[in-house]
């Protein structure tokens, strides 16, 4: 099977997200302001709902109630309001649970958030654009969804593979499947009109060498989606079937163990606050 | 009063440790769990005569990666950890001569330098440390590639320990 017959023969997948993708590439603009953020965020009534309901959350404590988006952008700032639109639209598509990968309800989101949390201490000297390493943690196993619901019970096949050839996920994914869920991921991200600093280092991020740009990004989740799951967030079977190179992105043991530390503390804040939102 | 639930059914507590945190318990009442330990490392440790348990999640082996982290959240190095339950334990009347231990956890990826091999570093770690003190580990689930979850009933000493490829239940009594 191709990635996209997957994806067009799998009638279940959530609709294609209008915001975020136009909100990565503006931001590459260093001439986008608040301005151009609000007319953006106001086309899609859900999203707006979201970022106002997280504005208002114990995560930012506003002293009055903001009931409008040129207020949450004037108290947060672009940066945080950009955050903010990341995990209003990820939320919709990663809290499901997937069952044919043995990952709970929300497994996967804070996984993804974690991943995020992460990729924002790393990877933020790597790129010129702020957000792009948390957008990419948070995005950067979409693709599971797509397999989970095109492949079904398919995917125990992968599970096998792994369990008798000791084989890392990606690879039994590859071998049973033809492809994996990082390419199944970059493919309906590059469908969804996402930029290629987004599809690139998503699609490469289990061999980074090998990606045509984007080396360090793409090497920077291959270490974050393990350092994920040293503070406990990475559900699902054979979740340390994992092949890592230290080769593929630069970072000394104290520096990335200090990061996981650091993470663990603000997804610990982030997970409150969004719980009690 | 047949059909009514037992009366340590109906006080049950529930008492979940985080990664990096530990409980130690004398309520024959609670269940002590945490959940997904991947290449961090569970103990229980339970004391029968006492009805003393306590259950820690190590994350790291080493405090002096961030001595002020350690003396935050001692219970995430397993250096600084393990000692802290052992002084709790025997706050509640627990003797080390009594103890037994079950440690599981310390997953690994399948190939990658040592940086990556946390579960490793955190299984050395723990052993290292469990012999000094002197408790004796009377059964360990340790490595693989899946992430384990632990319960101990403080009132039975009873472990029951799930992972993805199937759930098992032993007595540390």
């Amino acid at each position: 099977m191709k990635i996209t017959e997957l994806i067009e023969n799998t009638d279940t997948l959530p609709p294609a997200p209008e915001v975020l993708p136009k909100l990565v590439e503006i931001m590459k603009d260093p001439d986008t302001d608040s301005a151009d953020i609000v007319d953006l965020i106001q086309t899609d009534p859900a999203v707006m709902a979201g970022v106002l309901r997280l504005s208002n959350s114990g995560a930012y404590s506003p002293t009055s109630p903001v009931t409008d988006l040129n207020d949450a952008v004037a108290m947060l700032g672009v940066k945080e309001v950009y955050r903010i639109v990341n995990l209003v639209t990820s939320g919709e598509y990663l809290d499901g649970a997937l069952p044919s990968m043995d990952i709970r309800k929300g497994g996967l989101w804070e996984h993804s958030l974690a991943v995020a949390l992460i990729m924002d201490i790393i990877a933020k000297d790597v790129t010129e654009l702020e957000g792009l390493p948390y957008t990419l943690g948070l995005l950067h196993d979409i693709g599971k969804i797509l397999l989970h619901h095109g492949c079904g019970e398919k995917y125990t096949d992968v599970f096998k593979i792994v369990e008798t050839e000791r084989m890392s996920i990606e690879k039994a994914e590859d071998k049973a499947l033809g492809f994996d869920h990082a390419a199944a991921g970059a493919t309906i991200l590059e469908q969804w009109n996402f930029p290629e600093e987004v599809c690139i280092p998503i699609r490469y991020q289990y061999h980074p060498n090998e990606a045509p740009k984007y080396k360090e990004l793409a090497g920077a989740i291959h270490v974050a989606n393990w350092a994920a799951a040293v503070i406990g967030c990475n559900d699902g079977r054979d979740a340390w079937a994992l092949e890592m190179d230290s080769s593929m992105f630069s970072i000394d043991e104290a520096t990335l163990e200090m990061a996981i530390i650091e993470a663990k503390i603000k997804l610990e804040k982030a997970k409150k606050a969004i719980e009690n939102n | 009063m047949s059909g009514s639930p037992s009366l340590p059914t109906f006080f049950s507590q529930k008492v979940v440790v985080g990664v990096g945190d530990v409980a130690v318990s004398n309520n024959p009442n609670v269940v002590i769990s945490t959940f997904a330990l991947g290449s961090c490392v569970g103990i229980v440790v339970y004391d029968s005569a006492m009805k003393v348990g306590g259950l820690i999640h190590i994350m790291l082996p080493d405090s002096s990666l961030s001595p002020d982290k350690a003396q935050k959240q001692p219970a995430m190095f397993a250096d600084t950890g393990i000692p802290l339950m052992f002084r709790n334990l025997m706050g509640l009347k627990a003797e080390r001569s009594r103890m037994k231990a079950f440690v599981g956890g310390g997953a690994s990826v399948i190939s990658g330098s040592d940086m990556f091999k946390i579960g490793e570093r955190n299984i050395a770690a723990v052993k290292k440390i469990i012999n000094t003190i002197g408790i004796s580990v009377v059964k360990a689930d340790l490595g693989g590639v899946n992430n384990r979850t632990v319960h101990l009933n403080v009132g039975t000493g009873e472990v029951s320990l799930k992972t993805p490829l199937g759930n098992s239940k032993f007595s540390l009594a």
